[in-house]
């Protein structure tokens, strides 16, 4: 599913324009990535939560080339869908 | 920034309500989570993909679940901090830990980020732990240990020391600081240790590994001590440059010492005492640096790194141009000495003379030996040559010969033996006659001269036999022939009468010829061009001589025939069937009358072509024979009929069958004989009835597979498909109990029919049952091209049947199905999808 197929079908039920829909779309993508990069997380009722983790440094070993490497560390996003959620997809 | 404060923001940027905006928000993730539930994966353009995945559980259930993976902009956003980071080479694994790791003796978590300290033997030991003596020596791995003593604050950061490929050496990690480069240093821990050892000055465990190396550097450095026990210490501390150094130096052992290599080892001497020398400043430099900079860090107690200015090789080049000023003043004497030795060395040739003596007879030894080699080789070479020479020359002659006699064959391939009969000899050419001149027709007409191409290739039919000379004194004989003025009856031999002459080594003997003489006023006839005799009296004489056709030409008395007889013989040749007639007439050597130009003329020459005829085989050919049966098309007027014998020919019909060039003619166009001296035509080569059989058996069979190819091309043949079942099988047409399945349609398995029990109808559908399982017939088609289309149509939904061949009333039907299945509920549940 396309960002354009999903646009039309909030725009449907919207009482906005076309152009305008699709702005507002754009800008609340826009906002909402800022407001994960500030608070580390974002919880949205009846869909999920957006947060970062870090990973820390470790250790890997490649066993074809018989060596031990070290991995930094990384910031990462992760989705976690809610409970309500999980159940409409669940007992459908 | 929550969400609330994202509303206010758009609603104020878009002048709208805050309720229609946070509806419109709402919105946004109830159509996501309505795709969700259709199981439909969603793209986000800036921002990510959000994937339904099931996931079973332990208990066996399956749920579902939604996954996000960012866009990589926005990961990079996130990750700004680490995103300049890469991955770092440790160390390389020795086989041990790796079989401990594959086991699942995993002494580590990787997911945890704790590091472990790790001993170069591979031994782990956590901080906390005591540690036992063996350890506390074998902590540090030897070039900190080193560096520590002889250098305390030197210490190089450099990766290629610390980090070696080679995993000889194992790094220690500072379980406290969790920065991301981590530079390996020495923790305080065992500075303290360090610093102990120095004051001790014990020893240095030096693991199994290394000893190898140790043991050649020790060698080294052995005996430098005796010389110089100060500059120990200082070599040690730069040995990996000083191996380079020395690496270049080739020191040959077990060697017959050559003049070139006893100068090259004493450049190697030489090179030994600068590099000896170099690195005698070098060190003492190192030292004084020292003494300055340890004065300063203990006064501050800092335990900071110490990098030197300058490198090795900065050194090393700034030293040789400057080496009087740092070197004391005894040994700079000592020094120059050495250097005006080598200079010497290096650049002259001068070497002691009871040496040089030596050296120069070795060198004549030596020289000698080479022009003698050089010597044989050229004469080896010459030899060769003449024999080349030599041999190239007898080449040429063979072939010479070789042409003569091929060229000799195919004239006695054209003419038979047997044919010439009588033939009257040719007389003496006197020089009167040679000047008188012949008709005035004769001269008018150019006399085209005819050559024999000796220099062209055997292989061409080009025959021109005649030449020059011969047709000059053929022609001169034709005028001045004496025929007998009375001709009587008996003198006349008809062909009935005669006799056929005996041929050399031939089975098939004709019949014995009769005794005939040749009269000695008989002359052979010249070269006749295609006009009219002027005079009559010499075909009349003509006639008697030649028999039968001008015993018949008297009523007519048309001399065509004879104005179109040819000669085409040389002497040479003739002489040659002269002698075979007579030899066949079993005429005695005394009776023929031989003349004496045959003998004073090359008699090598005939007896070479007397003994190519006497092999010659006389057989006819059927060409020859159809000939001969052919009665040649001819004019009452002009021509009067000629008989024919397989025996015997007459004088015409040899001339006639033979071209001037010597080729053979259809007996049908004897008026169209060419005069002698008419243009040259090349003979038409003539396929031989074998090569035709041949040609004509391979075309057809050529015919015969390009019809089977197009044949089997037309026929639809299905694909045959492995049977492997792919990872991606379709779960109808798989039977998971039993043994393989059935996937693909294959026609090798059409033989086997299913029983008539039909178990299920459904329009059109029928499903039938059969040891192997239920099949679903849904179809029957005549053409394949419409089963091939239908099939095509079902692979794109992932069905993949079969059919089978059934003849009903003559004609082939072929039904689809689809199977086995199991259980009749597998089969009506795939019938929606056709």
């Amino acid at each position: 599913m396309n960002e354009q197929s999903l646009i039309n079908k909030i725009y449907v039920k919207s009482p906005f324009g076309k152009e305008k829909s699709v702005k507002i779309f754009k800008r609340t993508i826009e906002l909402l990535k800022e407001s994960i990069e500030e608070n580390k997380s974002v919880k949205i009722k009846g869909f999920g939560k957006f947060t970062i983790e870090r990973r820390e440094m470790k250790s890997l070993i490649d066993y074809n080339k018989k060596a031990e490497y070290l991995l930094p560390p990384k910031d990462r996003i992760s989705f976690k869908p809610s409970k309500e959620l999980i159940k409409r997809l669940n007992n459908r | 920034m929550k969400i609330e404060e994202i509303i206010k923001k758009i609603a104020s940027e878009f002048n709208e309500e805050e309720t229609e905006v946070s509806e419109y928000f709402d919105n946004i993730f109830e159509s996501l989570a309505l795709a969700f539930l259709k199981n439909k994966n969603v793209n986000i353009g800036e921002f990510g993909k959000f994937k339904v995945q099931t996931k079973s559980d332990e208990e066996g259930k399956k749920q579902k679940s939604v996954l996000f993976s960012p866009v990589k902009k926005f990961a990079d956003e996130i990750n700004h901090n680490f995103t300049e980071l890469s991955p770092v080479h440790v160390r390389l694994l020795s086989e041990k830990l790796l079989a401990e790791k594959l086991s699942g003796d995993f002494s580590r978590d990787e997911d945890s980020g704790e590091i472990i300290l790790i001993d170069f033997e591979g031994n782990e030991f956590s901080p906390t732990e005591e540690k036992p003596d063996v350890y506390k020596e074998a902590l540090i791995p030897e070039e900190t240990e080193q560096e520590a003593v002889f250098s305390k604050d030197e210490q190089k950061i450099k990766e290629d020391i610390l980090i070696p490929e080679d995993g000889s050496h194992e790094i220690v990690y500072s379980h406290e600081e969790h920065t991301i480069k981590e530079e390996i240093l020495i923790p305080e821990e065992k500075k303290e240790e360090v610093l102990i050892r120095e004051e001790k000055n014990e020893e240095v465990l030096i693991p199994e590994v290394k000893k190898e190396e140790v043991s050649s550097f020790a060698s080294i450095v052995s005996e430098i001590e005796e010389s110089e026990p100060e500059i120990i210490d200082d070599i040690i501390v730069h040995k990996d440059k000083i191996l380079a150094l020395l690496s270049k130096i080739n020191i040959i052992q077990n060697t017959i010492p050559d003049f070139d290599e006893i100068i090259s080892l004493k450049k190697l001497i030489s090179i030994d005492k600068k590099v000896h020398s170099v690195i005698s400043t070098i060190v003492k430099i190192d030292k004084e640096n020292e003494q300055v900079f340890e004065t300063k860090l203990m006064d501050e107690g800092e335990t900071e790194i110490f990098i030197p200015e300058k490198s090795l090789d900065e050194r090393i080049s700034l030293e040789e141009a400057k080496p009087s000023e740092l070197i004391e003043e005894d040994k700079v004497e000592e020094i120059k000495q050495e250097e005006a030795v080598e200079e010497t060395i290096a650049d002259s040739e001068e070497i002691p003379t009871e040496k040089t003596e030596e050296i120069k007879e070795e060198q004549k030894e030596i020289e000698e030996k080479h022009a003698e080699i050089n010597q044989e080789k050229i004469k080896e070479e010459q030899e060769k040559n003449l024999i080349n020479k030599e041999l190239e020359s007898k080449l040429l002659n063979m072939l010479d010969e070789r042409r003569k006699i091929i060229e000799e064959i195919r004239k006695l391939d054209e003419i038979n033996s047997e044919d010439f009969l009588n033939i009257p000899r040719p007389k003496e050419k006197t020089p009167e006659e040679e000047e008188k001149p012949t008709n005035e027709e004769e001269k008018e007409k150019p006399k085209q001269n005819v050559f024999i191409d000796e220099d062209e290739s055997l292989d061409k039919p080009k025959q021109n036999i005649f030449v020059e000379e011969d047709a000059k004194q053929l022609e001169e004989l034709i005028k001045y022939l004496e025929f007998p003025s009375e001709i009587s009856e008996g003198d006349i031999i008809k062909e009935d009468e005669r006799e056929e002459p005996k041929i050399v080594n031939n089975e098939e003997t004709p019949e014995e010829k009769t005794e005939e003489k040749i009269p000695d006023d008989i002359k052979p006839k010249e070269e006749i061009v295609n006009e009219e005799i002027q005079k009559d009296s010499d075909a009349k004489e003509l006639e008697n001589l030649f028999g039968t056709i001008y015993e018949e030409k008297k009523e007519t008395d048309d001399l065509s025939g004879i104005s179109e007889a040819q000669p085409h013989l040389n002497n040479l040749e003739m002489k040659v069937f002269d002698r075979l007639l007579d030899e066949s007439s079993d005429k005695t050597e005394e009776e023929k009358p031989i003349p004496d130009e045959v003998k004073n003329e090359e008699q090598t020459s005939i007896k070479e072509l007397e003994d190519l005829f006497v092999n010659f085989k006389t057989e006819k050919t059927e060409d020859e024979i159809i000939k001969e049966k052919e009665v040649p098309e001819k004019k009452e007027e002009e021509k009067a009929e000629v008989k024919k014998t397989d025996t015997i020919k007459t004088y015409d019909d040899i001339f006639s069958l033979i071209e001037p060039n010597g080729n053979k003619k259809n007996g049908k166009n004897q008026e169209q004989q060419q005069p002698l001296l008419a243009q040259q035509e090349e003979p038409k080569k003539k396929m031989s009835n074998d090569l035709k059989i041949i040609i004509y058996s391979a075309i057809l069979i050529v015919i015969i597979i390009i019809s089977f190819v197009l044949y089997r091309k037309s026929i639809y043949t299905p694909v045959k498909e492995n049977k492997k079942l792919p990872l991606t099988a379709p779960i109808d047409s798989v039977r998971t109990s039993g043994k393989d399945s059935v996937v693909f349609a294959d026609t090798e398995k059409v033989n086997k029919a299913p029983a008539d029990n039909v178990v299920y109808e459904e329009n059109d559908i029928v499903i039938k049952e059969s040891d192997e399982g239920f099949y679903i017939f849904f179809g029957s088609y005549l053409s394949q091209f419409e089963l091939a289309k239908k099939i095509k149509e079902l692979k794109a939904k992932k069905i993949y049947p079969t059919f089978d061949e059934v003849n009903e009333n003559g004609k082939q039907i072929y039904r689809l199905k689809i199977g086995p299945y199991e259980t009749l509920n597998q089969a009506r549940n795939i019938i929606p999808k056709l």
